[in-house]
């Protein structure tokens, strides 16, 4: 057996206590470090467990952070929002939601609007 | 800024909370064998509790500055009315109460007063199981129950050190060795039932070892590294120190002080620990 397998193994034995997950994001589409060819017109947030988001912002680059609103008011596994357009350029979208079993939970999503392709389609 | 805040707040609540419900415990299982070190002890119980109340009901009000991901959450009626309506609601209240009657119950040293410490301290330890993975599993009424077990046996822990310290301090050392005799005592068969309810809500709650591999999991194996340590302190305790104390050798209490300051600090490092990974990261297996 490995160490670290015995590490791992001792403990999950040993701090089982501190094993209250939160609802944690799966996927996204965009997907994280993905490069996309088009401004999506949607975002999509694919949680483990149902959540309610309760903030939710996209920056461009060094650009101010902008808010995305409005939230849906529910929990649900699967979150859509509206994207305003977007340009060329690498992207941040920073999340904030509350677990069903009541844990704040948050990250963020990188991701690339590719200049050269929306170039050869305006081209 | 909110989370970090939040954190902080969160790790010195849990130390203070344990603190005091570990005081609570000590006061009902030692009382009657405490002459010097009583007052002190049952002071320090109260004032970690109601330092407990401020932080933990601080930490509560940041909840929603970490939903909106800015201080300015704190003031928003829609987010604190989000936290109020989640399970937040009934862990506050629970620790809250659990402190108050701590700090009352530790006023004077009646019995019917102990009871009311250790009612308290089993309420505040109670409201971890009011949120988390636990409270929304199919098998919640047995991780409760062992997770209840798993953190009154560390409150009792990580509670004595203090009144311990205090004991080799304030009290005779044929007392003091006494009272380290019987908490070693104790101590030796409750230990293993923290590793016995570890094991039985591991099998309940986590699939596999895989989440283990994530910042999750690294934190998970660094709390294990300080818990082998604490092991290690307290074998050396029970076998080296202890009889060293009842002995009365020379420098056997300093030197068992500092072994309770240390087994104090890596105790309230895994807290934070546990703070940190319960704030920020999930198992994602």
């Amino acid at each position: 057996m490995k160490f670290s397998s015995l590490l791992s193994g001792i403990a999950l034995i040993t701090c089982a206590v501190t094993a209250d997950a939160h609802a944690h994001l799966q996927t996204s589409s965009p997907a994280d470090n993905s490069v996309i060819t088009s401004s999506p017109p949607t975002l999509v947030l694919n949680f483990s467990e149902a959540a309610r988001l309760t903030a939710l912002s996209i920056q461009k680059g060094s650009e101010p952070e902008q808010k995305l609103k409005p939230l849906p008011t529910g929990a649900a596994a699967q979150i859509l929002v509206p994207l305003p357009p977007l340009t060329p350029g690498a992207y941040i979208v920073s999340w904030h939601a509350l677990s069903d079993d009541g844990h704040v939970t948050s990250g963020a999503l990188h991701f690339t609007l590719s200049a050269d392709h929306v170039a050869d389609r305006t081209g | 800024m909110p989370d970090i805040l939040s954190v902080i707040l969160r790790a010195l609540s849990f130390i203070l909370l344990f603190q005091a419900a570990g005081v609570a415990i000590y006061i009902a299982l030692f009382r009657r064998r405490l002459d010097r070190s009583q007052g002190a002890v049952r002071r320090i119980g109260q004032a970690a509790a109601l330092a407990g109340v401020v932080l933990v009901a601080g930490h509560y009000a940041l909840e929603a500055a970490r939903l909106a991901g800015d201080m300015s959450g704190v003031w928003d009626p829609t987010l604190q009315e989000m936290v109020w309506h989640s399970p937040s609601r009934a862990a506050l209240l629970c620790r809250l109460l659990g402190l108050l009657l701590i700090a009352v119950g530790l006023q004077v040293g009646s019995n019917r007063s102990t009871i009311v410490a250790v009612g308290g301290a089993v309420l505040a330890t109670g409201a971890f199981t009011l949120m988390g993975h636990t409270s929304v599993n199919v098998h919640r009424a047995a991780l409760a129950t062992l997770l209840l077990l798993h953190l009154l046996i560390v409150a009792f822990w990580f509670g004595a050190l203090i009144p311990l310290y205090l004991a080799s301090l304030r009290e005779t050392p044929a007392r003091a060795s006494d009272l380290v005799e019987r908490f070693t005592a104790v101590a030796t068969w409750l230990v293993p039932v923290i590793l016995l309810a570890g094991v039985a809500m591991a099998a309940l709650l986590l699939p596999n070892l895989a989440a283990l591999r994530q910042p999750y999991g690294r934190l998970l194996i660094a709390k294990v590294i300080g818990f082998a340590l604490l092991m290690g302190l307290a074998a050396a305790n029970r076998w080296r120190l202890g009889p060293a104390l009842a002995q009365r050798t020379t420098g056997s209490e300093r030197r068992f002080r500092r072994s309770l300051a240390a087994e104090y600090v890596l105790i309230a490092a895994i807290l934070t620990i546990t703070a940190i990974m319960t704030s920020f990261f999930s198992p994602k297996a």
